[in-house]
């Protein structure tokens, strides 16, 4: 277990590292001036200079990329756009985020337990079907027309729920929920079809299995086979899947909901960051997409080695 | 020995078994009548598709669902199971009635440890102590001749050689002391010198607990080794019944000619023995 989380934590350098890189020589490739941009519209150019010097555009790039680096680690790292310290921006953004993302997560993975259980034990039957073609709809679905009829039905014309902001959990806890209830709905929707029938598959595949016949045949009820043994054995994809999902979420890909609730969370940040070539806080958020890929992928496979002891951590690299 | 046998525990009567699929019903078992007395090891014999294993799974009751029908009569200690509801299945599955599949490494859960399979199978039917449960656990392991019960059950099944992993599922069966236990095809996953252990453990634990016993089987070299008497099915139906000499000196179907037949081609030595000098006690 040691050498393993070393190990990761050793991978895990060298993937911030290689973004970083990427993430900045792609910046510097890409035609924009930000000694232009921070100097203003009507500006000198001797006013240019001076900003290229203070900002220290007119070094060698690796010597520009250790100072960029430097700043980051310090939280000293300032936007060339709005001279705000990006540490600073993401910490406000992320408690919108993470509320959004694991609140959605919870509603999704639950229904979509629920959903693949149900048709799995009704398969072929009127619940396994109507269930199915639910999945496929919310498959179907692009997030932002679930958004928009959410918004337009449960918010303007019925006024059931707030239609954008976000409070914090530590202001008002009910009003933080109350905010939240629109955006983890929509977003759960878009991953409950895709769970519930990947967890389907895997249920139908387990209950096969010689083990379930065994439990059957020592006399445990049907409920204890069919949790205890069979979707107890089917979870793994479904682990696998929820790693990799909500670590990209957390990461920035929940800009669409954030945006069209107007969480100000990280993916908002982000999309903001890129559309104004804002190298510090691109920099910097992709290193922390980059964490979280990394540090959930690793609690994805401590998870297996739990849910199947015959995965061993020292094989899982 | 037909001759030590008590009164029947298990008696099947007229049973059928079918199973509808894709091209109408696919009779697997089609009126097959045996009868398991106290005590005695009854082989039912066969070849692939001849529904011996159907027939051990529907005195169970477990090839009901949808798509199957049972027909016939299945009783146990008198009671008749096939009408019999799923709960009162259930408490028989286990206590009276147990059962043990062929591939013992994949017949457990391979997500939990093997001593706390055994203690949930106990626990499904009696209500004792976790340390209670545990104990029986253990001791019910060191009954069938685990050298190290206590490793036993912390290990989980796939660090298991396979005949350690039967013994294990025999001891699952036989923790709550049932008077049937079902074999299907028990030895047939494993090497040749573990499936005489776990033969020669299936014999013991007959002669010390009477424990009437339900030999699933293909293979005749197993049948000669623990068998009292014989059934022998073709095509889902019994094509000849008799005391284990019988079957072996004076067989009367074809099935069973072809079967022996077959079994003298490869040339093993245990068969020759059973052949030459009648099959050993």
């Amino acid at each position: 277990m040691g050498i393993f989380l070393l190990k990761r934590l050793g991978r895990m350098l060298g993937v911030l590292f290689v973004i970083s890189v990427i993430v900045f020589f792609i910046f510097n490739v890409m035609p924009s001036d930000p000694a232009a941009r921070i100097a203003g519209k009507s500006a000198t150019p001797q006013l240019i200079a001076q900003v290229e010097e203070t900002w220290g555009f007119d070094e060698p790039l690796p010597v520009q990329y250790l100072t960029v680096m430097k700043l980051t680690f310090t939280g000293e790292l300032i936007s060339y756009t709005s001279q705000l310290n990006v540490d600073e921006e993401i910490w406000k953004g992320l408690p919108a985020t993470l509320s959004l993302c694991i609140g959605a997560a919870v509603i999704w993975l639950f229904l979509a337990i629920v959903f693949g259980y149900l048709s799995a034990f009704r398969v072929g039957r009127a619940t396994d079907r109507v269930l199915m073609l639910v999945s496929l709809l919310s498959i179907s679905l692009p997030i932002f027309l679930v958004s928009a009829l959410a918004l337009n039905y449960l918010s303007y014309k019925l006024e059931l729920f707030p239609s954008s902001g976000y409070v914090g959990l530590t202001e008002d806890p009910l009003d933080w929920a109350y905010h939240l209830v629109l955006p983890w709905t929509t977003m759960a929707v878009l991953f409950v079809g895709l769970y519930a029938r990947v967890l389907r598959a895997n249920l139908l595949e387990v209950m096969d299995e010689d083990h379930v016949r065994t439990a059957r045949a020592k006399g445990l009820g049907e409920r204890q086979v069919r949790i205890r043994h069979v979707l107890r054995n089917a979870l793994l994809p479904i682990v696998t899947l929820f790693g990799l999902d909500f670590a990209a979420l957390i990461g920035g890909a929940a800009i669409i909901t954030e945006y069209i609730f107007s969480l100000q969370g990280i993916g908002q940040l982000t999309a903001d960051s890129v559309a104004d070539l804002d190298l510090p806080p691109v920099m910097a958020l992709s290193m922390l997409a980059a964490f979280f890929v990394v540090v959930l992928n690793t609690l994805v496979d401590i998870a297996y080695t739990w849910l199947d002891p015959r995965i061993k951590l020292e094989r899982a690299r | 020995m037909s001759g030590l046998s008590g009164a029947p525990v298990l008696e099947v009567d007229g049973l059928r078994v079918g199973f509808a699929g894709d091209t109408g019903l696919t009779q697997a078992v089609d009126g097959v009548s045996l009868t398991l007395s106290a005590g005695e090891v009854l082989a039912i014999v066969g070849e692939s598709g001849s529904g011996k294993s159907v027939t051990a799974l529907s005195v169970m009751g477990l090839t009901r669902g949808p798509g199957t029908r049972v027909e016939g009569s299945v009783r146990f200690e008198g009671k008749e199971l096939l009408g019999a509801g799923e709960e009162e299945l259930r408490r028989l599955r286990g206590t009276r009635i147990a059962m043990v599949f062929q591939d013992p490494s994949s017949s457990f859960n391979p997500v939990y440890r093997v001593g706390s399979q055994i203690d949930e199978a106990i626990r499904a039917h009696r209500a004792l102590s976790a340390a209670e449960t545990r104990e029986l656990t253990l001791r019910t392991l060191g009954a069938v001749g685990i050298p190290d019960p206590e490793r036993l059950a912390a290990s989980y099944p796939h660090e298991l050689s396979g005949g350690m992993c039967q013994r294990a599922m025999i001891a699952m069966a036989v923790a709550l002391e049932p008077s049937v236990l079902i074999a299907d095809e028990p030895t047939t996953a494993l090497d040749v010198t573990i499936q005489a252990q776990v033969l020669e453990l299936l014999a013991r634990l007959n002669r010390e607990r009477d424990l009437a016993t339900l030999l699933i089987t293909h293979d005749l070299g197993v049948v000669a080794e623990v068998a009292d008497r014989v059934v022998v099915m073709q095509a889902g139906r019994v094509v000849e019944e008799g005391s284990l000499e019988q079957i072996f000196y004076e067989p009367r179907h074809p099935h069973t000619r072809e079967l022996l037949e077959a079994l003298a081609r490869l040339g093993r030595p245990r068969v020759g023995a059973a052949a030459d000098e009648g099959p050993e006690r």
